[in-house]
């Protein structure tokens, strides 16, 4: 017995020695589901490796949070082991801060040539004039619709043309044939509620991060009249895979990655399309998940190869199909084969195509992206929830916390 | 007497000092170092030494409720988690056949990870979840019209599903330290009991729980911590605020909102709570008048 | 065992006795129905397959059977099988750490009467009354200072989990110590034994059940804990580090979840199994 146990623990001592080579640390906060990870690990990770003998990708999930305290720790330990960063548009202006991203501006050559990235996303990984962030894949928004949803659409609707009040009318036909309260909007702090709504905002004509406008109060007075067919079980919801899968509801809008695993899991259950029309377009709020090189990585020239690697089209366009993310790179579409994956893209692109209104970063000190999230969810609530309704004064109160995030306003 | 002369070793009445030195120094290292710094952020304000954070948590409305939330959840929790644990221990400990499979059986949920804990419960909850199925399967509700536990405003409700989640995992942490204590209890004392006429109700009264006691003590500071600290479990059934918890508040300063004074703050207000609760309790319980007879 | 005149025997049955008896069966299979049943829930979903797991009503028994759950968890990442390993050095060290140090100190605290004796021992659990998130960063930063970020043996985890297990330890151990009579040490030093040889012979093994308890509760913190696992490294992780970054945003794979979670929660339930023996080992003899 205790042979065994000292040949077990030798064992483990040296199992965490076994790297010989040289291996490229990779942390990201994006494909974390299990079958993303597993989709990145074995299909496209090899392929870098292949074009880079004697390296091996270390390929880790870490929440926004771990990130941000690993990265920070490391930097005050003097010893960083981390290399490339991928994370999402709301974590720039704090890693920029902390100081632990590297100023790329130089190396747009190398990370990037030859290619399109998408200008709007370039923009928002620029912080004082420098590039920190490559864009790699933008964030969408689709609708997902459980098939059995269809039978009650209004007459003279399609997914193609549906608006946000088709949507209301859809969902009074499903309560009052069935029941059920068939739409899943993801309630949870911190969540997508905040583009959802924002979303919509853009689609009546407003701005983004605006709450107050006349559009925008058209915008609430429609979630006003929607409110009563969302599903009582809103506020605990995360993400709305489980509920749709589990056909707790039947009909969601929500972003295009989590959309796509619904959708791919039985095509013939669901089925998916843009986002509603608003009386003035289709709105969608842009955020993008970016690569980043980790302003103290020990393998800097390894790193940037990586970046370069992340954004070609044709990595794009596998990435695409495996995990149903958006491509940042223009050119990547034209790599994708018809099919869902396609179907899921091109879903996506046409709730693109309306007013896009980029994530802009609080500019004034101590800003925080966390406050603009916290005003949209306690003006859902109060109007909403609460049943409070429309309130004009309240409304400007909440558009000036938001304001007091920025320098200069976005929407002013 | 025989006692005195024992303690009067070589190091003098010093001895016990050197058996708790390792454990003194062990933390001042590894705990109270990382710890100042942390502390001390709750008072770095933008010019220096401010109270201004602890002001800003203890005017937030938000506190206000966690304050009561937890505290709810602490009294109700930690009684019934306390009533089943001693049953089981008392139980476990009439040596029954199959005792000790029941002992495994009841330790189970305490060793599950957190992630298991948090999903066997928030999907549990769900309306198309295996509580509902369940009751389904057993005809106690109708398929078409699933309650939704977790609906909107139910905070009632919430706490009550968190208190069975919570009395679920944390009976067996506090179950075997009754046990343990239990073990310890001779069995002479109750057939004495037993001899002079005494009910098993007098004898678990009169004399099972008085010997108890220090283990009883250690249960509830030990349970009573870990239950005003509840956060996780909160935040993967409810997510943030909708059933607001002080530990819970403290995150959601730290990790959504980015403020990481008011956090600090949040932090040592908590610590300070759970220190006067403890007080408080051993104070209450007798734990402070005890410089004769055997030590507690 | 007689108590005189309360007996009841009608046709030779002790009716008190079976009434007795039945009362703790049905107690027994009570509180074993609530505990098992989410339990139970947990396992089944781990063997479903994904379209299953959704299905509502979810049935009582997988309809097939499936490993697939499992054999996927565990290639979604290389370092899963070594991570294994690493759980397991972590809890054995941090569980010698703590019962050592918080051994000494709790028999301390039950033997002897000494200035600052209260104070001192309400601050040992200090560090658990103090959020963890706050501390998370200094915490980690001064491991990385001492050069023992990541290793291969991680020491470093298991000096910070011992940190939180001590404390615990002493209060334990304290009120059993508490328990066993002093005279017993002192006969054995009457007979010759120094007292750290009453303490080692007499002592420790009455105090098995307390040792064991505690051994349990850091076990199980060990094994679980991921917050400072995760800051404190990169190429070595726990087992709980890999599990909670491979299925912990399960948005649509609950069945995965689900095994990650029952595969994470297997060697703690052996542990427990193996050491529950020593919590209950004065039944006079009797081995059930």
């Amino acid at each position: 017995m205790r042979k065994l146990v000292g040949v077990l623990l030798v064992l483990g001592l040296f199992s965490g020695l076994a790297l010989a080579e040289t291996t490229l640390s990779v942390v990201s906060r994006v494909f974390s589901p299990p079958e993303e990870q597993k989709f990145i690990r074995e299909q496209i990770i090899p392929l870098f490796e292949a074009e880079n003998p004697g390296v091996k990708v270390d390929f880790e999930i870490l929440t926004d949070q771990e990130m941000l305290d690993k990265l920070v720790a490391q930097k005050q330990a003097g010893n960083t082991t981390i290399d490339v960063l991928i994370t999402y548009v709301s974590n720039f202006k704090r890693l920029v801060e902390a100081g632990v991203v590297a100023d790329l501006t130089d190396h747009m050559d190398v990370v990037a040539p030859n290619r399109t990235l998408s200008a709007g996303f370039l923009k928002q990984g620029q912080f004082d004039g420098k590039q920190y962030f490559i864009p790699f894949t933008g964030d969408d928004y689709v609708l997902i619709v459980n098939r059995k949803a269809l039978d009650y659409m209004p007459a003279g609707v399609s997914l193609n043309t549906l608006t946000y009040e088709d949507l209301i009318a859809w969902l009074k036909n499903i309560y009052e044939a069935t029941g059920m309260k068939a739409y899943a909007l993801p309630g949870v702090r911190m969540g997508l509620l905040t583009y959802i709504v924002g979303s919509s905002i853009l689609a009546y004509g407003g701005c983004f991060p605006d709450v107050s406008s006349e559009a925008a109060q058209a915008a609430w007075d429609m979630w006003y009249r929607l409110y009563p067919y969302i599903n009582d079980n809103w506020v605990t919801y995360k993400m709305v895979n489980d509920p749709m899968l589990r056909e707790e509801t039947w009909i969601a809008i929500t972003h295009v990655a989590r959309a796509g695993m619904v959708y791919l899991s039985d095509p013939t259950k669901f089925t998916l399309g843009p986002v509603p029309l608003g009386p003035v377009d289709r709105g969608s709020v842009a955020g993008n998940n970016s690569l980043a090189l980790a302003k103290y990585a020990p393998h800097k020239d390894l790193a940037l190869k990586f970046i370069e690697f992340m954004t070609r089209p044709e990595i794009q366009a596998k990435i695409a199909q495996g995990v149903s993310f958006n491509p940042a790179v223009a050119e990547a579409v034209n790599f994708i084969p018809p099919g869902p994956a396609r179907d899921i893209i091109e879903a996506a692109n046409i709730g693109m195509s309306g007013r896009v209104a980029f994530i802009p970063a609080p500019t004034a000190k101590g800003g925080d992206w966390g406050v603009v999230k916290q005003v949209f969810e306690d003006t859902f609530y109060y109007i909403c929830a609460r049943g409070k309704g429309v309130d004009p004064q309240y409304l400007e109160l909440q558009q000036s916390i938001i304001d007091q995030q920025y320098i200069e306003p976005p929407c002013k | 007497m025989i006692k005195e002369r024992k303690l009067r070793t070589r190091l003098g009445s010093y001895y016990p000092y050197f058996l708790i030195l390792p454990a003194i120094l062990y933390y001042i290292a590894f705990w109270a170092v990382p710890a100042a710094s942390g502390i001390a952020l709750a008072f770095q304000g933008p010019q220096g030494f401010t109270l201004r954070y602890f002001q800003y948590v203890l005017r937030d409305p938000y506190f206000h409720q966690a304050l009561i939330y937890t505290f709810v959840f602490l009294v109700v929790s930690v009684t019934a988690e306390f009533v089943l644990a001693l049953a089981v221990a008392l139980l476990i400990n009439t040596g029954f056949k199959g005792a000790s499979l029941f002992l495994f059986v009841a330790l189970i949920p305490m060793v599950m990870p957190e992630i298991s804990y948090g999903a066997i419960w928030a999907t549990g909850y769900a309306q198309h979840g295996w509580v509902n199925s369940l009751l389904v399967h057993l005809g106690l509700m109708d398929p078409q019209k699933p309650l939704a536990w977790l609906a909107y405003g139910q905070t009632a409700r919430w706490m009550m599903l968190l208190i069975i989640a919570e009395a679920w995992r944390g009976l067996p942490s506090v179950m075997i330290i009754l046990l343990a204590g239990l073990q310890g209890i001779s069995k002479e004392y109750g057939e004495a009991a037993r001899i002079f006429g005494a009910t098993s109700f007098q004898t678990l009264r009169k004399i099972t729980l008085p010997l108890l006691k220090p283990s009883i003590q250690t249960a509830l500071i030990l349970r009573g911590i870990g239950a005003v600290q509840i956060f996780v479990i909160v935040t993967v059934i409810f997510g943030h605020r909708n059933l607001p918890v002080l530990v819970e508040e403290a995150v959601y300063y730290f990790r959504e909102l980015h403020q990481k004074q008011i956090g600090a703050a949040y932090a040592l207000i908590i610590m300070g709570i759970v220190v006067t609760l403890s007080v408080l309790y051993l104070w209450l319980s007798g734990s402070f008048r005890s410089e004769e007879g055997r030590g507690e | 065992m007689n108590r005189p005149g309360k007996t009841i025997r009608v046709a030779g049955i002790n009716w008190r006795k079976v009434a007795f008896q039945t009362m703790v069966y049905l107690a027994v299979a009570g509180i074993a129905c609530f505990i098992l049943v989410p339990v139970y829930f947990l396992f089944i979903l781990s063997f479903m397959p994904k379209s299953e797991v959704y299905s509502w009503p979810l049935p009582l028994f997988p309809s097939k059977f499936t490993l697939d759950n499992y054999k996927f968890f565990l290639t979604i990442n290389p370092k899963i099988i070594p991570s294994i390993w690493r759980s397991v050095e972590v809890a054995l060290t941090t569980i010698l750490i703590a019962l050592t140090i918080g051994g000494m100190a709790g028999y301390a605290f039950a033997r002897f009467q000494f200035r600052g004796k209260n104070a001192l021992k309400l601050s040992v659990l200090f560090v658990r009354m103090y959020p963890a998130v706050a501390v998370a960063i200094p915490m980690a930063v001064l491991f990385m200072r001492l050069g023992l970020y990541d290793t291969p043996f991680p020491i470093a985890l298991a000096l910070n989990y011992g940190v939180g297990n001590i404390g615990l330890t002493i209060w334990i151990t304290a009120s059993i110590f508490m328990g066993i009579n002093e005279e017993l040490e002192e006969q054995a030093m009457v007979l010759g034994l120094s007292r750290a040889g009453a303490f080692l012979r007499i002592t420790l093994p009455l105090a098995a059940p307390g040792l064991a308890a505690a051994a349990i509760y850091t076990f199980i913190g060990a094994w679980n804990e991921v917050v400072i696992a995760t800051l404190m490294t990169q190429f070595n992780p726990t087992l709980a580090v890999v599990t909670y970054h491979t299925v912990a945003d399960a948005a649509g794979s609950l069945h995965l979840q689900s095994a990650g979670g029952a595969f994470m929660a297997f060697p703690a339930l052996i542990f427990t199994f193996i050491i529950k023996r020593y919590i209950i080992q004065m039944w006079g003899g009797v081995r059930i």
